[in-house]
C-alpha cells in the first residue's frame, strides 16, 4: 500500500508535466525539452522571495507559478516563433541549448544543493497501513483537477477548440486565418504554467534543486510517449503509471535500477504499441 | 585544380597534427586527442542523424559499451589494445543490428526518446553492476600498448605521443572512409530516407536494412571512440559516457559542425571541445557560453559551421545583387 | 585589521611564533614556488570542493604572512595554481597533463572527487617527479601509489566505526543499509559492512541504494521498513541524509539512524528536518564546530573557523580542516627536506614526518608507528558521534 502512495505521489508531479507537455507538443509541435525549466523555476523561487523578500508562502508560490507561465510565453514568442522554418533538429538543439543556459544560470544563482520550501502542512495521514502526508494529497487532487480542468477547455472553450483544430491540422488552421502564433503562446503559457503548478507543489513536499529541469522533462517526454502524444488523460494516467512503475520496481527488484524501470517500461511500449498505450484512432 | 583545393583541408589537417606533436606539450597533445575523439564520435552519428535523419540521443551507450569492453579486456584478460579496436567495434555493430530493426520502428521524437532511454540505461547499468563494471569506483589499470614498428618508425604507444599517433592514425582511417562513404550509393540512399522514407522505399529499396546498417555503422564507431578513450585517459568511470557528457555532447559536435558534412565534427570538436579547454574560462560563465554558442550558432547557421563559407559568400551575392539593383535604380 | 587579529591570535594557537618567520621573510629576497591545487569548483562535488580549496588557500595566506617557506637559505612565497576538474575523471586527467607539460616537477594538492583521483592515479602512480597531497577522496591508498600521500580519513574506518557504535547500542538486531550508489568509498565497503554486521550478530534486512541528489526515498524506505528494523544505517553526503531521514519519519519509522555523512545544520534546514532528527546519529571525522564543542584541539579550531568565515562570510566544509593540516604536512615536508625540487627526498621526509612536527593539523589525527602522520600514505582519525539539539548539531563523544 505504501508503495502505491510512493507512486502515485510521485507520478502526480509527471503528470503534470506530462499533461503540459502533450498540450505544447499537439499544438506547437515542437520538442520542447526545456519544458522542465519553468517547473524548476517554480519550484526553486518561492523560498528566494520568502527568504529575501518575505513574500508570504501562498503569494510566493503564486508568483512562482506566474513566472513559469511568462517563461513559456517567452519560449514561444522570443525563441519558436523565430524558428518555425528550421529544421526540426535545430529546434532539438535550442530547446537542449535553452535546457543548459536556463539550468546553468540557476546553478550560479541557487547553487545545486536541493532543498524543501518550508511552510507547507505537516499533517500525516494513516490510511490502511500506509503514511499520507497531507501535501501528497494536494498534489494528487490538484493532478487530477488540472486535467479536468484543461479537458474543459480544450472541448468547451472556442480558444480550446481552436487549439484542438490546430493540433489535428494546422496547415488548415492557417488558412482559416487563424492568428497561429497567439495560439502557440497561449498554449506554451498553459503548458508550462501547468509545469510551475507541478514544481511550486512538489517544492513543498520534496525537495528541489537548480538542475532538476532536463530529468523531468524527460520524464514527461516519456508520459507523452506513453499517453500516444495527443491524449491529456492518456498523460495523466500515464504519469501515474510511471510513477507507480518506478516505486514498485524500486521497492521490490533494485533501488539502484530506479530510473532504468521506467526506460525499460518505455521501450517495451514502443515496441509493442509504437502509437502509445493510451492512443485511440483519433488524437486529441 | 578542383581536386588540389578538395585536398587543402587534408593538408591542414595533418600539418595541425604534427604541428601539436612537435610541441611535445603533454597538455596540447592530450587536449588535441579529445578533439579528435569527439570528431569521431561525431563523424560516426553522422550516419545515422546526418544522413538518415534520425535523432540518435543515445551515442553513450555504445561509447560507454566500448570503453568498459576495452577496460575489461585489459585489465580482466590482458589483452592488447588492437584486440579491443576489432573486438567492441563488432560487438557495437552486432548489438545495433539486434536492436536497430526494433528502435528503428519508431521516427522523430520517438526515437530520440528510446536512444536517450537506451543510453540511461546503460549508464544506470554501468554505475550499479559493481562486479563487472567496479559501480562508481571505475576501473583503472588499462594498458597502453607498448612498442609498435621497428627501427625509427617505432613509436612506444605508452608515452602520450605515442597514444597521440595512435589515435591519429585512426582518425584519419575513419575520415578517409568517411569521405568515401559521401559519395557512395549507400549514403544517397539514407540520404533519401531522410527526405522521403517512402519514396526511397517505393524506388525498390529495403529502406529498413539501410537504417539499421547506419545505425550499426554508428555504433561501431562510437565503441571505437570508447576504445581510444579507455586507452587514452585510462581509467573510466560511469560518469563520462551519462546523456549531457557523452550522447548530448557529440550530438551538439555534430550538429554546431555540420550534419551530413564532412567536416562538420572537426570543426564542432575544435570550437566545443577545443577552444573552451584553451581558453580556461571559470567555468560556470563557460557553461553559459557554450549555451550561448550552441543557440547562436544553430540560428545563424542552422546547417552548421561547415556550411559557413556558403552563407557567407551567399550573403555576399545577395549583397552584391542589392547593390546592382540600386545602381539600376540610381541609373 | 581584525583579520590580523585573527591571524594572531592562531598562530598563537598553533603554538609558532610567527614573529621568527616574519623575520626571516624580510632577510633573503623572496622566490616564488608554485603549487598546484586541483579541486572539484564545479560541477556534483562543488559545495565541498569550494570549501576545500577555500582551506587550502587559506593555509597559504597564512604561510605567506607567517614570511613564506624558508627552504635551505632561500625563502619562498607560495602561489597557488588552481584548476578545476569540474568533478570529471577527463577534465582532471587533462589538468594533470597541463601540470605536467611545464615540465617541471609538480607538488600538488586538492582531489576531492574518487573518480578525479582514480583517474589521474595510472599517469602519476609511478612518476618520480610528482606529489599530490589528496584532501578529499574516498579512496584507499598504500605505498605502491608512490606519488600520493592521504591525510583525510579512509572510508574503510566509517564503516568499523559503525559497527561497534551500533553493537554498543541496547536491543539492535535488525540493521537496514541505504548507501549513495555513486559514492564510490561507501560503495566499495558495502560487503565489508555487511560482513561486520554479521561478525556482530545483528541481521541486515535490507540493502538498498539512491543516488547523490536524490530528492525521493520513499521507495527504498518502504522496502527497508517491511524488514521493521532496529536501525537504518544511511550512507552519503549530509544533503541526501537529511532528506532521506526527514522521510523516514515521514513514513512512521522512528527508531535509530545513523550515517557517516559530516551532515551540517543547514542540510537540515534545506530539508526542513528539524522535527526528524531525534535519535538520528552521525558518525565523521570532526568538523572546526565538533572540536570546539566536544574540546578537542579547540583553540586553534576555533581560530581556523573564525578565519574562515572572516575570509569567505560562510562556515567551512567537510574537507577543509584536511585541507588546511594537508597543506602544512607538505609545507613542513618541503622545508625539512631543504628542497623545492628533489621529489624523493620531500617523499622520504613525508614518509616518516611526525604528527608533532606539524602542530598545525587540526583534527584528531592518531599518530601512527613512531609518531608518524602516514601509515603506508594513509593517516587516520578519531572520529566524532554528532547529534542534533536544539538546531545544531552538538558532539557526544569521539572514537579513538
Amino acid at each position: 500500500m505504501q508503495d502505491i502512495v510512493n507512486g502515485l505521489a510521485q507520478g502526480a508531479i509527471y503528470s503534470m508535466a506530462g499533461v503540459g507537455l502533450v498540450l505544447i507538443f499537439s499544438v506547437v509541435r515542437v520538442p520542447n525539452f526545456a519544458h522542465g525549466e519553468p517547473l524548476m523555476v517554480a519550484a526553486m523561487l518561492p523560498l528566494t522571495l520568502m527568504t529575501f523578500y518575505g513574500v508570504p508562502l501562498p503569494l510566493a508560490l503564486l508568483i512562482g507559478i506566474a513566472a513559469a507561465t511568462a517563461m513559456g510565453v517567452f519560449f514561444s514568442a522570443a525563441v519558436f516563433a523565430r524558428l518555425s522554418r528550421y529544421p526540426e533538429v535545430a529546434l532539438l538543439i535550442v530547446s537542449l541549448a535553452l535546457v543548459v543556459l536556463i539550468s546553468s544560470a540557476a546553478v550560479m544563482l541557487w547553487g545545486d544543493s536541493p532543498r524543501q520550501t518550508p511552510g507547507g502542512p505537516d499533517i500525516i495521514l494513516d490510511f490502511l497501513g500506509a503514511r499520507i502526508p497531507i501535501m501528497w494529497l494536494v498534489i494528487l487532487v490538484t493532478a487530477l483537477a488540472s486535467t479536468i480542468a484543461l479537458d474543459f477547455f480544450i472541448s468547451h472553450t472556442s480558444p480550446g477548440r481552436i487549439m484542438r483544430a490546430m493540433a489535428l491540422n494546422p496547415f488548415a488552421a492557417q488558412l482559416m486565418g487563424i492568428p497561429i502564433k497567439r495560439y502557440h503562446a497561449l498554449a506554451f503559457a498553459i503548458g508550462s504554467g501547468l509545469a510551475g503548478l507541478a514544481g511550486a507543489l512538489f517544492s513543498l513536499a520534496f525537495a528541489v534543486q537548480s538542475t532538476m529541469g532536463a530529468a523531468l522533462a524527460l520524464k514527461a517526454f516519456i508520459v507523452i510517449i506513453f499517453a500516444g502524444m495527443g491524449s491529456i488523460w492518456g498523460a495523466f494516467a500515464g504519469g501515474l503509471l510511471l510513477g507507480l512503475v518506478e516505486s514498485f520496481g524500486a521497492s521490490y527488484i533494485s533501488s539502484g535500477y530506479r530510473d532504468t524501470f521506467g526506460f525499460v517500461f518505455l521501450l517495451a511500449v514502443l515496441l509493442i504499441r509504437p502509437a502509445g498505450l493510451f492512443a485511440r484512432r483519433t488524437n486529441a | 585544380m578542383h581536386r588540389l583545393i578538395a585536398l587543402l583541408p587534408w593538408l591542414a589537417l595533418v600539418a595541425a597534427m604534427a604541428a601539436v606533436l612537435a610541441t611535445g606539450n603533454g597538455y596540447y597533445v592530450t587536449v588535441a586527442m579529445l578533439m579528435m575523439l569527439w570528431a569521431i564520435l561525431a563523424l560516426g552519428l553522422n550516419f545515422i542523424l546526418g544522413y538518415a535523419g534520425y535523432f540518435h540521443l543515445g551515442l553513450g551507450a555504445f561509447y560507454g559499451l566500448g570503453a568498459y569492453g576495452a577496460a575489461a579486456l585489459s585489465v580482466s584478460y590482458q589483452m592488447p589494445m588492437f584486440v579491443a579496436l576489432l573486438v567492441m567495434p563488432a560487438a557495437g555493430a552486432l548489438i545495433s543490428v539486434v536492436i536497430g530493426p526494433l528502435m528503428l520502428r519508431t521516427r522523430d521524437l520517438h526515437f530520440a526518446v528510446a536512444t536517450l532511454a537506451l543510453g540511461m540505461i546503460v549508464s544506470d547499468v554501468t554505475n550499479n553492476w559493481v562486479a563487472a563494471t567496479g559501480g562508481p569506483m571505475g576501473m583503472g589499470g588499462i594498458t597502453r600498448p607498448g612498442e609498435i614498428g621497428i627501427g625509427p618508425l617505432a613509436i612506444d604507444g605508452a608515452t602520450t605521443s605515442g597514444m597521440f599517433l595512435i589515435t591519429a592514425a585512426i582518425f584519419l582511417a575513419l575520415m578517409i572512409v568517411a569521405a568515401i562513404a559521401r559519395r557512395s550509393d549507400f549514403v544517397l540512399i539514407l540520404r533519401g530516407i531522410k527526405s522521403d522514407d517512402m519514396m526511397t522505399r517505393s524506388l525498390g529499396f529495403s529502406t529498413t536494412r539501410y537504417k539499421v546498417a547506419a545505425f550499426a555503422i554508428s555504433g561501431a564507431i562510437a565503441s571505437i571512440g570508447g576504445v581510444l578513450y579507455a586507452h587514452i585517459v585510462q581509467y573510466i568511470s560511469p560518469e563520462p559516457f551519462t546523456f549531457f557528457a557523452a550522447s548530448f555532447q557529440a550530438f551538439v559536435v555534430l550538429a554546431v559542425g555540420g550534419l551530413g558534412s564532412l567536416w562538420g565534427p572537426v570543426l564542432g570538436s575544435v570550437l566545443l571541445t577545443g577552444l573552451p579547454e584553451v581558453l580556461e574560462m571559470d567555468p560556470h560563465v563557460k557553461l553559459l557560453v557554450y549555451g550561448a554558442v550552441l543557440l547562436i550558432v544553430t540560428i545563424v547557421l542552422p546547417r552548421g559551421l561547415a556550411s559557413m563559407g556558403q552563407v557567407l559568400s551567399a550573403r555576399a551575392r545577395a549583397r552584391a545583387s542589392a547593390n546592382a539593383k540600386i545602381k539600376e535604380h540610381q541609373t | 585589521m581584525s583579520y590580523m587579529t585573527s591571524f594572531r591570535q592562531f598562530a598563537v594557537a598553533a603554538g609558532f611564533a610567527a614573529a621568527t618567520f616574519a623575520f626571516a621573510g624580510t632577510a633573503a629576497a623572496q622566490e616564488t614556488l608554485t603549487i598546484f591545487d586541483l579541486e572539484s569548483l564545479t560541477g556534483p562535488g562543488q559545495t565541498t570542493g569550494v570549501a576545500q580549496a577555500n582551506a587550502v588557500q587559506l593555509a597559504v595566506e597564512h604561510i605567506n604572512a607567517a614570511g613564506g617557506l624558508k627552504v635551505g637559505d632561500k625563502t619562498y612565497t607560495v602561489e597557488l595554481d588552481t584548476h578545476d576538474d569540474r568533478s570529471q575523471a577527463t577534465a582532471g586527467v587533462t589538468a594533470i597533463q597541463k601540470m605536467l607539460s611545464y615540465g617541471k616537477p609538480v607538488l600538488m594538492v586538492g582531489s576531492l572527487s574518487s573518480a578525479v583521483t582514480g583517474a589521474y592515479l595510472p599517469i602519476v602512480r609511478e612518476r618520480e617527479d610528482f606529489i599530490s597531497i589528496v584532501m578529499g577522496a574516498a579512496l584507499f591508498f598504500t605505498s605502491e601509489d608512490k606519488a600520493i600521500y592521504h591525510p583525510r580519513v579512509a572510508v574503510a574506518q566509517y564503516t568499523e566505526s559503525t559497527v561497534t557504535f551500533i553493537k554498543g547500542q541496547e536491543g539492535i538486531k535488525r540493521v537496514g543499509i541505504m548507501t549513495d550508489n555513486k559514492h564510490g568509498g561507501f560503495v566499495q565497503q558495502t560487503p565489508r559492512l555487511k560482513e561486520l554486521f554479521g561478525e556482530a550478530g545483528m541481521e541486515v534486512i535490507g540493502e538498498e541504494e539512491f543516488s547523490f541528489g536524490a530528492t525521493q526515498f520513499g521507495p527504498q524506505l518502504t522496502a527497508i521498513l517491511r524488514g521493521n528494523p532496529d536501525a537504518i544505517n544511511i550512507r552519503g553526503y549530509g544533503s541526501d541524509v537529511a532528506r532521506a531521514i526527514k522521510q523516514a519519519r515521514d513514513l512512521g519509522y522512528t527508531g535509530l539512524i545513523v550515517s557517516s555523512s559530516g551532515i551540517v545544520a543547514k542540510d537540515v534546514v534545506e530539508a526542513q528536518a528539524d522535527a526528524a532528527m531525534e535519535n538520528a546519529r552521525d558518525l565523521f571525522v570532526p568538523l572546526a564546530g565538533d572540536l570546539i564543542e566536544g574540546d578537542r584541539n579547540a583553540d586553534k579550531a576555533k581560530a581556523f573557523a573564525d578565519a574562515y568565515k572572516e575570509k569567505f562570510g560562510e562556515e567551512s566544509g567537510a574537507t577543509s580542516l584536511s585541507a588546511y593540516g594537508g597543506f602544512y604536512i607538505l609545507a613542513r615536508a618541503i622545508e625539512k627536506a631543504g628542497t623545492v625540487d628533489d621529489i624523493p627526498a620531500i617523499r622520504k621526509v613525508l614518509d616518516d614526518i611526525t604528527v608533532a612536527e606539524v602542530p598545525e593539523i587540526i583534527e584528531p589525527m592518531i599518530p601512527q608507528e613512531g609518531g608518524r602522520a602516514f601509515r603506508e600514505h594513509q593517516s587516520y582519525f578519531a572520529l566524532v558521534v554528532r547529534e542534533w539539539r536544539d538546531g545544531r548539531f552538538v558532539p557526544v563523544g569521539f572514537v579513538d
